[in-house]
């Protein structure tokens, strides 16, 4: 009697986990869970005026008016996919305001997941109202969807995929991320120029690809520049917290600069542990530290650390000591007013993406040949996730670095 | 009445029944034992008095007392203690370290005195107060546990086959104490597969096959029976 | 450097003994490899972050609480889960894979509550440094030393010196015999358990303190370092706990110091089972004494 009750009781959670589940991981393409955007078809129109739908005049001759995004709705990176899609909307609405058009962003889920990308890919491709796909938030979903869009010769922008190989994937594939190639290079001579007298570095990084690709090409340019590398140390991340060890062999080595690689909280314990060793020197932290969270980590403690990054940053205390150009003013404010929140560094590039495209059809209308071509040529944009934003030869974004320090416990921009 | 009553005491393992309605009795200074082939439900008496063992029907009286399936503890409070098969000594313990663990729900005072008295029972014991009880040989380690059950002043001294493993002049030696505590005013119910020993040391005793009581009565009774004379003492006399 | 690495290696070490304690005294009573025991280390220092948080910044209040609700969850653990199994004479493999479950929903609880990040956690002991030599020494390190030697020390006198301590002890050692004598081995299981919790907590939020972060992997990493301290110690045996654990603490920062970060555990694994090689039974362990 008790055993079948429980096994009843037991199908019974199955069964809801079950229900449950498969809720949550069935959003449709074309869905997705945030307010905005429910729209394809709608445009928001001032002063009232007519709703016009999509499928009238105002898009071009070949009847395109659609970018497609795929990114991560749902899933460990949904918190990401949300932002560039904000980013995004604010952008294609706010042109569509001033320019009286009604191009329409279109959301599309691929959960994260490379072969959902590919799968979402195709379905865009065979949209014929598409200008250009752009996505996904990770290099690997971006990268399984390339070949599909390069093989139909449509143009791929994604605003966050950052590895390397990804603009070598076709003609047709571009990203807005700095490529590491040169984040690495442009740190050192950032570095160099500002504190050139100190020329003897010790780096600790952490032990991915991404790690060792970035401090490996900071080592190389420091040293074309006449620096010293005196130690050159390797962790593993996520299962390391006691640093001592390293700090206190790299302290013999008497450096002047402590360069790392890490994510936030690693980053954090290496400079608390490397200053309770009393390690004198520069302490140079990446752009990963760039959040709440990091500031809550040291406090005050590590004042006079230097943080470098290709994005700007928009964490509430930053925004309010830094002077702000007047476009990343009016996207902070505009994208304040419309998400009730501040935005963040992916709202940022997506944004940028958006208005980079738009840019160049503009220009050279929606040909996908014409608009490679001319993204291929952007020069000098200057972006909200960015200034002097320009592709190079081999279709690499380039842009400029951006010099926080620690005081107080904030970060302040200093270049 | 009857110290210790069982009362159509029915216990099983899964689905084996192996005691099948047992009814024994033990009087206050008697010394009972319980024969039966290996297999016979002999230990699992034992236990089920205990409360080691769940006794699925039927009833256990102690003084008077329904202590069915009570929890071991109480058994020990209420004074039936129990020695088990295989001695179960704490092997990292010293000897004195054992005797006094035996003496776990009695207050602190009357230890010592309950040590000498253990002491004078087993003089082999005290020469070796300080060993490791792992280091002792069968025989002291079954005076051991048998001190041990004392130090707990059991008004019922239950016993699992003490003579299993001992060579023949040790078990003449664990007998002769048993007779011995018998005098000092314990009652003992004793189980036992070498059967002519334990008959000659009884009063009365029960027979058991597969888990019922086929035979009882006086044991010099039982000892000069043939049937059990051939069953249980192979043959020789 | 070297003198550096030792004392930071006894730092982190002794707080891995603490830990280890509660898994061996564990396992030597109910023959039991209490995976969840890790996890206790975690929701220990949660807790105090938690309840730090929640009592306006009082400390060692929010400690207090948080070792009196960490003994209860070690205390449920048992009582819930494991008496019912023990009742019904389960294999010793159905309480393994129990105490393994609960340990993930400890983990996954804690991280649907506090999410993935590290979280900063405050350093109430931080009353600066001092040199010995070249080596640099904080009062957190000392403290920590000094409140984990005085745990083990207050314990020791509970488990050799006490008559529930002999409890505990006959109960390792046979606990059929030790049931005849009377001795209420539930309570002595669930005294057990909660003794656990309590230096699974303190240890937790040491560490806490010692590193001003928590993270929802901290019970994972520590799970594996205890298991081997307690192994390389004898497994049962407490003091073998305690110096498995210094042990492993010291020779995991050596390690990481001379060779590379990166084969810290494993150097610290190999060392373990070195040892194991030469004597199966950990370096205190007994063979079983039991002749019938």
């Amino acid at each position: 009697m008790k055993r079948s009750f429980l096994t009843m009781g037991m199908a019974a959670v199955v069964m809801a986990s079950l229900i449950t589940g498969c809720g949550a991981q069935k959003p449709d393409t074309g869905n997705n869970s945030a307010e905005i955007s429910e729209e394809k078809t709608e445009v928001k129109s001032e002063g009232g005026e007519e709703t016009i739908q999509a499928d009238e005049n105002q898009t071009d001759d070949m009847g395109k008016n659609k970018l497609a995004f795929f990114l991560p709705l749902t899933g460990d990176l949904m918190q990401y996919g949300l932002s560039l899609q904000k980013g995004a909307q604010l952008a294609m609405d706010q042109y569509n305001e001033e320019n009286g058009t009604n191009y329409i962003v279109e959301f599309n889920d691929d959960k994260g997941d490379p072969t959902e990308s590919v799968n979402v890919a195709n379905k865009i491709i065979a949209d014929e109202t598409v200008i250009a796909g752009l996505g996904s938030f990770n290099s690997s979903c971006a990268m399984a969807a390339a070949p599909v869009f390069e093989e139909n010769k449509l143009l791929l922008l994604s605003p966050t995929a950052s590895h390397t190989d990804f603009p070598t994937m076709g003609d047709y594939i571009f990203s807005c991320v700095i490529s590491q190639k040169y984040e690495g290079a442009m740190f050192a001579e950032e570095l160099m120029e500002r504190y050139g007298d100190d020329k003897k570095a010790a780096i600790i990084y952490q032990n991915t690809d991404f790690g060792v690709q970035a401090t490996e090409l900071f080592a190389k340019r420091w040293e074309e520049l006449g620096g010293e590398i005196v130690a050159n140390e390797a962790f593993v991340p996520g299962t390391t917290k006691d640093f001592s060890p390293i700090i206190s062999k790299i302290k013999t080595q008497e450096p002047d600069m402590l360069y790392i690689s890490a994510n936030y909280s690693d980053a954090a314990q290496i400079f608390l542990q490397a200053r309770n060793l009393e390690l004198d020197a520069l302490f140079v932290g990446p752009a990963t530290c760039l959040n709440e969270e990091f500031i809550e980590l040291v406090g005050s403690q590590i004042d006079g650390t230097i943080i470098l990054s290709t994005n700007p940053c928009f964490m509430p205390s930053v925004l309010e000591n830094a002077e702000l150009d007047a476009n990343t003013e009016a996207f902070v404010k505009s994208y304040e007013e419309t998400f009730d929140e501040v935005p963040d560094g992916f709202a940022a590039q997506s944004f940028d993406a958006v208005n980079i495209m738009m840019q160049c059809i503009e220009k050279v209308g929606t040909d996908s040949t014409a608009l490679r071509d001319e993204i291929a040529a952007l020069r000098g944009f200057e972006g909200v996730s960015g200034y002097d934003m320009q592709f190079n030869e081999s279709k690499e974004m380039i842009k400029g670095v951006y010099v926080f320090e620690m005081k107080d416990g904030n970060f302040y921009r200093i270049n | 009445m009857a110290l210790l009553r069982l009362e159509q005491v029915t216990a099983s393992y899964g689905n084996i029944q192996v005691l099948k309605e047992i009814n024994l009795e033990v009087n206050e200074g008697e010394i009972v034992t319980l024969i039966g082939a290996n297999g016979a439900g002999k230990s699992t008496t034992m236990r089920t008095i205990m409360g080691l063992k769940h006794c699925d029907s039927g009833k256990v009286w102690f003084g008077g007392e329904d202590i069915t399936n009570c929890d071991t503890r109480i058994m020990v409070q209420k004074g039936i203690i129990l020695v088990p098969e295989g001695r179960q000594v704490f092997p990292k313990f010293s000897v004195k370290d054992n005797l006094v663990m035996g003496a776990y729900l009695r207050p602190d005072e009357e230890i010592q005195d309950s040590m000498q008295i253990v002491y004078e029972l087993f003089p082999r014991l005290k020469d070796r107060k300080d060993q490791l009880a792992g280091t002792l040989s069968g025989g002291e380690q079954q005076m051991l546990a048998v001190g041990r059950a004392m130090m707990g002043k059991p008004k019922l001294l239950l016993l699992d086959e003490p003579s299993l493993g001992l060579a023949p002049l040790i078990i003449n030696e664990i007998f002769e104490m048993i007779q011995h505590i018998r005098t000092m005013g314990t009652t003992i119910l004793l189980v036992e597969q070498n059967a002519r020993v334990a008959l000659k040391n009884s009063n009365r005793a029960y027979v058991l096959e597969t888990g019922r009581i086929v035979l009882n009565d006086a044991a010099e009774v039982l000892l000069n029976s043939e049937k059990v004379q051939e069953a249980y003492f192979g043959g020789l006399n | 450097m070297l003198l550096q690495q030792i004392i930071n290696g006894l730092t982190i070490g002794s707080t891995y003994a603490l830990v280890s304690i509660g898994f061996t005294m564990v396992f030597g009573v109910l023959e039991l490899t209490n995976f969840a025991n890790s996890s206790l280390y975690m929701l220990g220092a949660y807790f105090t972050l938690m309840l730090y948080n929640a009592t306006g910044h009082h400390f060692f209040v929010a400690l207090l609480m948080s070792i009196i609700l960490t003994g209860i969850a070690g205390y449920c653990l048992d009582r819930f889960a494991l008496r019912r199994l023990r009742r019904k004479n389960a294999p010793k493999l159905a309480g393994l894979i129990t105490t393994l479950g609960m340990s993930m929903i400890f983990d996954n609880g804690i991280m649907l509550i506090f999410g993935s990040e590290s979280k900063s956690f405050p350093n109430q002991i931080d009353l600066g440094r001092f040199y010995i030599g070249n080596a640099i020494v904080s009062w957190t390190q000392v403290i920590i030393m000094v409140v984990a030697f005085s745990l083990m020390a207050i314990l020791s006198i509970i488990v050799y010196g006490t008559k529930l301590g002999k409890a505990m002890r006959s109960t390792s050692q046979n606990v059929e015999a030790a049931r005849l004598m009377g001795i209420n081995i539930n309570s002595v299981i669930a005294f057990t358990f909660i003794i656990s919790g309590i230096l699974a907590c303190i240890s937790g939020t040491m560490v806490g303190m010692y590193y001003q972060t928590v993270d929802v992997n901290m019970g994972t990493m520590i799970g594996m370092k205890t298991f081997a301290a307690a192994i390389l110690g004898g497994v049962g045996v407490l003091p073998g706990a305690v110096i498995g654990g210094l042990i492993i603490g010291i020779i995991e920062t050596i390690a990481a110091g001379y060779i590379s970060t990166g084969y810290r555990d494993a150097i610290a694994f190999t060392i373990l089972i070195i040892v194991l090689l030469f004597k199966p039974t950990g370096l205190f362990g007994q063979k079983q004494i039991n002749k019938v």
